[in-house]
C-alpha cells in the first residue's frame, strides 16, 4: 500500500487526442489545497480528460460517448493538416508521485498519413477501423508505443520502467479504476447496483486475491491429489491394515488381549465389542491365561485319577488302571488320526484343481489324438525353411519359383500354414498333460489309502470309546457314592478341558492369523514407499495444501463478514454527516447479500431516493471502502453535482474540502455546476470549497470543435 | 513484503488464524502471486505457484 499512499497526479499533457487539438497541459502538482477544477461545458471534453488518463494507464476510454469510437483518436484536425505521408503523432503522458516516487508514463500513437484516393473523395480515405483507436484512411499505417520512466526522489535522472504494465497496476489496479476514476452515472445508479457494490468490496478489500487463491490452490490440491492416487492406490488399505493388526498384537501382551481401561481388572475380547465376553484379569496373557487352566483340569483329572487308583477296592483300582491306560490310548490315537488327517486335506488342496479338471484334459487328450489319428494336423513350418527355397527359386519338389504368381502361391501357403501351427502347439500340451495324468492316478491312489488309513483309526476309536464308556459305567455302578462323585466330577473337569482347548487352538489360530497379515501387510506398505520415494512428500504436500486450502476460506469468510459490517458502519457515519434531512432516515445498512438500505420512516427508501440522496449515499459508500482499506489513490469524479442544488451542495462541498486533506481529488464540472450562485444557500459551490481548491482549469471549445486547456481566471 | 501489498483487513485475518508460520508465509506469498496474475491477466506465474506450494510444505515435511 506504500506505493500508492498519498499518490498525486502530477501534470497531464495531452496531444492531438481526440478533440484536443496540438499540445495541451494540465498542472495538478500540489501548491495550495488539494482540488483540482476543471470545468467545461457538455461535449467540451470533460469526460475526455477521464478517457485520457485512462488511456494512457490501461489502454482503455471507459468513459467513451457511443460516436466517439468511429472518430480516429488522434485529433481530425493534425491529421487533415498533416502532409501526405507524413507522420501525425498523439501522445498522453502523466507523472504520478508521492513522496518518495515520481513516475512518468507516456504512451504515443502514431500514424502515417496515407496518399489519397484516386477519385480524391475524402469520404473514402477514412474506413479502416482500428479496433482500439478509431477510424483511419485507408492504407494509413498506425503503431502504438508506451513507455514509463520512473524516478526515485534524490536519484541522478529518469530510468526507463522494463515492466511498465505490471508497475502501474501495483500503483493504480485497472480493476479498482471505478472507485477512484468517477463519472456521474457511476455515482447515480450504485445505490442499487448490488454486484458492483460487492465486486468493489470483494476489490478493494483484496478479498478477490483470497477467492482465486482458493480456486487455483483447490485445482493444484486436486492435481496433487490426483498424482498422489496414482502413485499407490492401496497404501493406505496396507498401512491401515498394519496399524489394525499392530493395535491387535502389541496391546498389551502380544498375546491378544485388549486392556479395558487403565484401571480395569477385566480382559476385554478383541474386537468383538458386541459379545460381553470378559476375562479377568491375571495380569498374565490370555494364552498363557488358558493353557494354565488347562493344567489345572488336567492335575485335577489327574487327581481323581490317583485316588481312583489307590483306591481300597482292587476291582475299582483294576477298572481305573484299565480305564486310565485307554485314555491314553484314545489320546494318542486321536492325536495320530488329527495329523493324518491334516496331511490328507494337504495333500487334496495340492492336487486339487487337477482333479477338478481331469474331465476337460481326458477330453482335450482325446479331440487331439482324434485329429492326428486322421491327419488332420499340420506339419510345423518355419519362415526360414520358406525363406531359403525363395531365395533359391526353386522348391524342394523341383517346381521353379521365378515366377511371380508360384512365389505368392507360397507365401499364402505359409501364411495359412502358420495360422494352423496353433494345433502344432496343442499337440505339445497334450504330451505333457498325458504325462501328468499318469502322475494324477498316484496322487488319486494316495487319497484312496488315506481313507482307508482313516477309516481304521476311526473304528479302532469307536471301540476304544466303547471300552471307555464300559469302564465308565462300571466305576459309576460300584455302588459307592464316593467313586460317583469322582466320576461325576471328572466328567465335568473333562468337558471343561476340552472347551478350554478349543479356546486354545481358535486363539493360537487368530494370533496366528493376525501376525501373518501384519507382516503381509508391513512388507506392501514398505513396498510401495520403497517404490515410490517420494510419496510420502508428495503427500505431505498433499495434506499442507489441504490445510492451507481451509485458512484461506476461513480468511476469506471472515474479511467479508468484518468487512461488509465495518463498511456499512463507517457508510452510515458518512452518510448521515452528508444528508440534510437527517430526521428522515433512521438508518443505512449493507445488508448480507450486498444491497444499501436506507431506511426511511420505517421502510427501505434506497429506490425512492433524490438524486441529490443517491450522490450523498454513493459517496459515503466509496469513502467508506477507502478510508477502511486506506486506499489512497487521487480521485476523479466527473459532473459530481449534476443533479444537486441547495443544502445538499453546501454538505458536499464541506465532505469533499474534509476528505480532499488527505487524497488528491479532481472534479471536471460545468459552470453550472460550479460556479452558478445557489439561491437556496446563496453561494457557489466554487465559493464554498475555494479554501482547498489548488488549482482551476478551463476547457475552451473552438468553432472547429476542438478543445484547448487554459487556466481559469 | 507483507505490508507492502496486501491491506489491513485480509493483514489482520491471516495474522489471526490457527496456522504455522510456514502455512501463513505461504498464503502471503500465493495472494502475492494472485496480486501479480490478476495485474498482467496471464497464468505464466502457476508453475511458481505450484513451486511455492510445494517448497513451504518440503520445509515443514523436514
Amino acid at each position: 500500500m506504500s506505493a500508492r499512499s498519498d499518490l498525486q497526479i502530477r501534470f497531464l499533457r495531452i496531444k492531438n487526442y481526440r478533440q484536443y487539438y496540438g499540445e495541451q497541459e494540465i498542472d495538478l502538482s500540489k501548491s495550495n489545497g488539494n482540488i483540482n477544477i476543471i470545468q467545461g461545458e457538455n461535449g467540451e471534453g470533460k469526460s475526455n480528460i477521464l478517457n485520457a488518463i485512462n488511456y494512457c494507464l490501461y489502454l482503455e476510454e471507459p468513459h467513451i460517448k457511443k460516436v466517439s469510437p468511429l472518430l480516429p483518436i488522434i485529433n481530425l484536425r493534425a491529421i487533415r493538416e498533416a502532409p501526405l505521408g507524413s507522420e501525425v503523432d498523439m501522445e498522453i503522458e502523466l507523472e504520478l508521485g508521492n513522496k518518495d516516487n515520481s513516475h512518468r508514463i507516456k504512451r504515443t500513437v502514431h500514424m502515417k498519413k496515407a496518399e489519397l484516393q484516386t477519385d480524391g473523395s475524402e469520404k473514402k480515405n477514412y474506413e479502416v477501423k482500428h479496433e482500439r483507436l478509431g477510424t483511419f484512411p485507408v492504407n494509413s499505417a498506425t503503431r502504438d508505443t508506451f513507455e514509463i520512466k520512473s524516478v526515485k526522489r534524490g536519484s541522478s535522472g529518469w530510468v526507463i520502467n522494463e515492466n511498465t504494465e505490471s508497475f502501474i497496476h501495483e500503483i493504480l489496479p485497472k480493476r479498482l479504476t471505478s472507485f477512484y476514476f468517477l463519472d456521474g452515472e457511476f455515482l447515480e445508479s450504485l445505490h442499487t447496483n448490488f454486484d458492483q457494490i460487492k465486486e468493489g468490496i470483494k476489490e478493494i478489500s483484496q478479498l478477490s486475491l483470497v477467492l482465486s487463491a482458493i480456486e487455483h490452490t483447490k485445482s493444484l490440491l486436486k492435481q496433487l491429489e490426483i498424482e498422489t492416487r496414482g502413485q499407490d492406490p492401496d497404501i493406505d488399505k496396507h498401512q491401515e491394515e498394519v496399524n489394525r493388526c499392530s493395535e491387535w498384537l502389541s496391546s498389551t501382551d502380544g498375546q491378544g488381549n485388549i486392556k479395558y481401561s487403565n484401571d480395569a481388572i477385566w480382559w476385554k475380547k478383541p474386537f468383538d465389542h458386541d459379545e460381553l465376553e470378559y476375562y479377568p484379569y491375571s495380569g498374565k496373557p490370555r494364552l498363557d491365561l488358558k493353557k494354565e487352566e488347562e493344567e489345572v483340569l488336567k492335575d485335577m483329572i489327574a487327581e481323581i485319577d490317583r485316588n481312583l487308583l489307590e483306591h481300597n477296592a482292587s476291582s475299582i483300582r483294576s477298572w481305573a488302571s484299565e480305564l486310565v491306560r485307554l485314555e491314553r490310548t484314545i489320546e494318542r490315537d486321536e492325536s495320530h488320526r488329527d495329523k493324518k488327517s491334516l496331511e490328507n486335506m494337504n495333500h487334496i488342496a495340492a492336487i486339487g484343481p487337477e482333479i477338478y479338471l481331469t474331465f476337460c484334459i481326458r477330453n482335450f487328450i482325446e479331440f487331439v489324438d482324434e485329429k492326428r489319428v486322421r491327419g488332420d494336423l499340420p506339419v510345423k513350418w518355419t519362415d526360414t525353411f520358406v525363406e531359403d527355397i525363395l531365395s533359391q527359386n526353386r522348391c524342394i519338389c523341383g517346381n521353379d519359383l521365378t515366377d511371380v504368381t508360384a512365389q505368392n502361391n507360397l507365401l499364402k501357403w505359409r501364411k495359412k500354414s502358420k495360422e494352423s501351427e496353433q494345433l502344432d502347439v496343442a499337440v505339445e500340451a497334450s504330451v505333457n498333460f498325458k504325462n501328468n495324468s499318469k502322475k494324477l492316478k498316484n496322487e488319486l491312489s494316495k487319497i484312496d489309502q488315506f481313507r482307508r488309513d482313516m477309516r481304521e483309526y476311526n473304528n479302532d476309536l469307536d471301540q476304544h470309546y466303547a471300552q471307555r464308556k464300559e469302564l465308565e459305567q462300571k466305576l459309576k455302578d460300584a455302588n459307592e457314592d464316593e467313586i460317583k462323585k469322582l466320576m461325576n466330577e471328572k466328567e465335568a473337569r473333562q468337558n471343561q478341558l476340552s472347551y478350554i482347548q478349543r479356546d486354545i487352538v481358535e486363539l493360537e489360530y487368530e494370533i496366528k492369523d493376525h501376525a501373518n497379515k501384519f507382516n503381509e501387510a508391513r512388507v506392501q506398505v514398505s513396498t510401495a514407499e520403497n517404490k515410490t520415494k517420494s510419496l510420502k512428500r508428495k503427500r505431505s504436500t498433499v495434506s499442507f495444501c489441504r490445510r492451507t486450502l481451509e485458512h484461506l476460506e476461513t480468511i476469506r469468510d471472515n474479511v467479508l463478514t468484518n468487512m461488509r459490517i465495518k463498511v456499512a458502519e463507517r457508510t452510515r457515519k458518512n452518510f448521515f454527516n452528508l444528508i440534510w434531512k437527517q430526521d428522515e432516515f433512521s438508518n443505512v445498512d449493507l445488508t448480507d447479500d450486498y444491497h444499501l438500505t436506507v431506511i426511511k420512516n420505517g421502510f427501505d427508501a434506497v429506490h425512492t431516493l433524490s438524486a441529490g440522496e443517491r450522490l450523498v449515499l454513493a459517496l459515503s459508500f466509496i469513502v467508506a471502502i477507502r478510508d477502511i482499506t486506506g486506499f489512497r489513490a487521487p480521485l476523479i469524479i466527473d459532473t459530481p453535482l449534476g443533479k444537486i442544488s441547495g443544502k445538499p451542495t453546501k454538505n458536499i462541498a464541506d465532505f469533499i474540502s474534509k476528505f480532499s486533506q488527505d487524497v488528491q481529488v479532481t472534479l471536471l464540472v460545468t459552470d453550472k455546476e460550479y460556479q452558478f450562485m445557489d439561491m437556496e444557500i446563496e453561494q457557489s459551490f466554487r465559493n464554498l470549497i475555494k479554501e482547498s481548491v489548488n488549482r482551476e482549469y478551463a476547457l475552451n471549445r473552438s468553432p472547429q470543435g476542438n478543445t484547448t486547456v487554459t487556466v481559469m481566471k | 513484503m507483507r505490508d507492502s501489498f496486501i491491506n489491513k483487513i485480509v493483514r489482520d485475518e491471516i495474522d489471526n488464524i490457527d496456522a504455522s508460520d510456514s502455512e501463513r508465509d505461504l498464503i502471503y506469498k500465493l495472494l502475492d502471486f494472485e496480486r501479480r496474475l490478476a495485474n498482467l491477466g496471464k497464468t505464466r506465474y502457476m508453475e511458481d505457484y505450484r513451486r511455492a506450494v510445494e517448497n513451504a510444505a518440503g520445509a515443514e515435511y523436514r
